[in-house]
């Protein structure tokens, strides 16, 4: 992949509220067509990141680009082909579901005729709820019709926030298949959630952070990866083997680490010279990857709570 | 998208969310203050020509009562009676002539010039400006008027050339005290800064539609009183004159005080004009006000605070009297800016400096210093 690919890109962003660091020195990027789960606790920065993303506040210092274009510096050039739901979605509560669209839409300069627009609102289960006030509209409701307006300009780069709260599971999993069809079609999706299970069925990378710092990131090569835990009598020693050895790893409990191998039979090399390098092993086993275990470990790093 | 067309959907936008959510209060508002606005001037024309009949008839009952003691009296207390009933039947007569609904315009100006003679020149001003104006009637074939100036066009001058524009700045407080309050209370700021990225176009788009809608309801009440008062009180005569641009003088008064009178008045413009003239300064001192509603809004970032604030903001002028002449400087002093032009302002706060050019200063200056201060304030305002 090259740079042109690069569709959003963030370089050393950070921040502040007065003295309060709410990003601290944050880079990622997403690259075209890929999912990205954008995962954190409550106050790691998030949303913070979501709205300097979408222009909505500046950075303190750092770059952010979208396309290759600065989004301070030409803020509607940069969001020229971005959808977005942020945080629970806010609409006009006394203008119509129609209302709210037409409103839009006239933003964006789009043309689209009354039947393409109840279409739109057909497509998320709207359809006969498009002239009633917004106010009326359950939290599901609000949020199926926040995902036809993020998608009424059939965007390159979607940015969503907690996209799935209220909706019920039927919903989730219709939302689900959307996206996915909409990276199969080269969409880009950052997608921030709590819902640990819906980001790991849809993303295709992960990027963590807590207090407003990177704590990890997944590329969409890990998951090819063989994962390994290794845990020695000596945690420290067993550590400064596998640095000799220039093995790719990181400690992930205690006394524990996780080794990433390219070839299911560099496992069985790695024990050996282990074995033979005298390492004392008291554990080794596949490493489990299932996402809920991935946030809670790079958390519980960020807290200090391994060695 | 060029700015010019984005600044028209947040504009034809801003216009669709006041009429969604204000349409109903507007349309409500307009009827009270037509229909109430009309009443009073019917219940005071009624007063007025009540009051009038009962004075006709006051004075015809004193004449019954002198006519009847004159029988009973003899020598120097007849002689005295005679003299009495006389009096009180010039009175009669001059009530009559120059009844309530017709002042005859010839015997008041021999009425005037009479008083001018028995008064000093630096009090004649008021008679001069009278007579001034019944010149002008006759010049322009009115030979009666009606004094106390009811009808159609009377009545829109009235209410805009006044304090009752105070209900239209509360008016303009209401539609715009929360246009950016809102968003960021109800959460759609942001959505909004999203599909449209410039927050200057987005605070202008919205003064420009509270403008819009204010003054269309200004004008829509102008032909509300002009039709309704019309109906019940006929439209009156559209030449009837007006004294503005007054010189004044502050002289001391008899009683120790100074008092600020005019001493000369010869600038005499028609009702018409008058009522044209009242209902378009008046929506440029509330569209100050506006203006400032809105940076209000901006900048408290509560529609609960800038509304009392704004409140604050309209009723000030109450206050006024107590800073001196630093009342001249509060927008809210010249909200019937047609008073500087007719110096009623000037005569009313005992300051010869309230006028016109000092009334558009002021209202003029608000504007724009409310409109800069906004213009950098919108630039940084995030969620």
């Amino acid at each position: 992949m090259d740079n042109a690919d690069i569709m959003l890109e963030l370089n050393h962003v950070t921040k502040q509220y007065g003295r309060v660091t709410a990003v601290k020195d944050l880079s990622f990027q997403v690259r075209r067509g890929e999912i990205c789960g954008f995962l954190g606790p409550n106050g790691a920065g998030k949303t913070t990141t979501l709205r300097m993303l979408l222009g909505l506040t500046h950075p303190t210092s750092g770059t952010i680009k979208i396309q290759g274009t600065d989004v301070v510096g030409d803020t509607p050039g940069a969001l020229q082909s971005v959808g977005a739901i942020i945080e629970e979605s806010h609409f006009y509560r006394y203008l119509t579901g129609e209302q709210n669209l037409r409103q839009v839409l006239r933003l964006r300069g789009l043309e689209i005729n009354a039947q393409a627009l109840r279409e739109r609102l057909d497509a998320v289960g709207l359809g006969d709820a498009a002239r009633r006030r917004v106010k009326g509209y359950s939290l599901g409701m609000r949020q199926r019709l926040a995902l036809a307006l993020a998608m009424l300009q059939e965007p390159a780069i979607l940015i969503l926030d907690e996209p799935m709260n209220g909706l019920d599971p039927a919903a989730m999993r219709d939302f689900r298949l959307h996206l996915v069809n909409l990276s199969k079609a080269g969409v880009t999706i950052l997608l921030s959630s709590h819902i640990l299970t819906e980001v790991e069925q849809l993303a295709t990378t992960f990027v963590f952070i807590n207090h407003g710092q990177l704590v990890g990131s997944e590329g969409p090569d890990s998951s090819q990866q063989i994962q390994t835990l290794m845990r020695g009598r000596d945690a420290a020693r067993l550590g400064d083997w596998l640095a000799s050895q220039h093995q790719d790893f990181e400690p992930v409990e205690d006394g524990a680490y996780r080794v990433r191998l390219e070839d299911p039979d560099d496992v069985s090399e790695l024990i050996r010279d282990a074995v033979n390098a005298g390492l004392d092993l008291v554990e080794i086993r596949p490493y489990a990857t299932n996402l809920e275990h991935q946030y809670l470990e790079r958390m519980a790093l960020d807290q200090g709570g391994l060695s | 998208m060029t700015s010019r067309r984005l600044f028209s959907a947040l504009f034809h936008n801003e216009l669709e969310k006041i009429w969604a959510h204000r349409g109903k209060v507007l349309i409500i508002a307009f009827i009270l203050i037509v229909l109430g606005g009309s009443f009073i001037a019917y219940r005071s024309y009624e007063g007025s020509v009540q009051g009038y009949q009962s004075e006709v008839a006051s004075t015809k009952s004193q004449i019954i009562q002198e006519q009847h003691q004159l029988s009973h009296v003899h020598g120097s207390q007849k002689r005295a009676l005679q003299e009495q009933l006389s009096a009180t039947r010039s009175t009669l007569q001059q009530l009559q002539q120059n009844s309530f609904v017709t002042t005859n315009v010839s015997i008041q100006i021999t009425s005037l010039k009479k008083s001018l003679k028995g008064t000093p020149p630096a009090f004649q001003g008021n008679t001069r400006e009278q007579l001034a104006l019944d010149y002008y009637r006759v010049q322009h074939g009115m030979t009666q008027y009606h004094p106390s100036g009811h009808g159609g066009y009377r009545l829109v001058g009235q209410v805009f050339a006044g304090f009752t524009t105070l209900l239209f700045a509360l008016v303009a407080l209401g539609i715009s005290a929360d246009r950016i309050s809102s968003e960021i209370e109800l959460g759609t700021w942001g959505g909004l800064l999203l599909h449209a990225p410039r927050r200057r176009l987005v605070y202008l788009a919205k003064l420009a539609a509270s403008l819009v809608v204010t003054w269309a309801f200004m004008v829509a009440s102008a032909l509300g009183f002009f039709v309704t008062a019309g109906i019940f009180l006929g439209f009156g005569n559209p030449n009837n004159p007006h004294a503005v641009s007054m010189k004044l003088a502050t002289i001391n008064h008899a009683s120790g005080t100074q008092v600020t009178i005019p001493i000369q008045s010869f600038h005499l413009i028609p009702q018409w004009t008058y009522d044209l003239a009242s209902l378009g300064l008046a929506m440029l001192a509330i569209g100050a006000l506006v203006s400032v509603f809105i940076g209000l809004s901006m900048v408290t970032r509560s529609t609960v605070f800038s509304l009392i604030v704004g409140a604050v903001f309209v009723l000030s002028d109450v206050f006024a009297h107590a800073v001196g002449s630093l009342a001249i400087m509060d927008p809210a002093v010249h909200l019937p800016l047609m008073g500087d032009w007719t110096r009623s302002l000037a005569m009313q706060y005992n300051t010869t400096t309230l006028s016109l050019r000092t009334g558009l200063a002021v209202v003029v200056g608000w504007i724009g210093f409310a409109i800069l201060f906004s213009l950098g304030f919108a630039k940084k305002l995030d969620l």
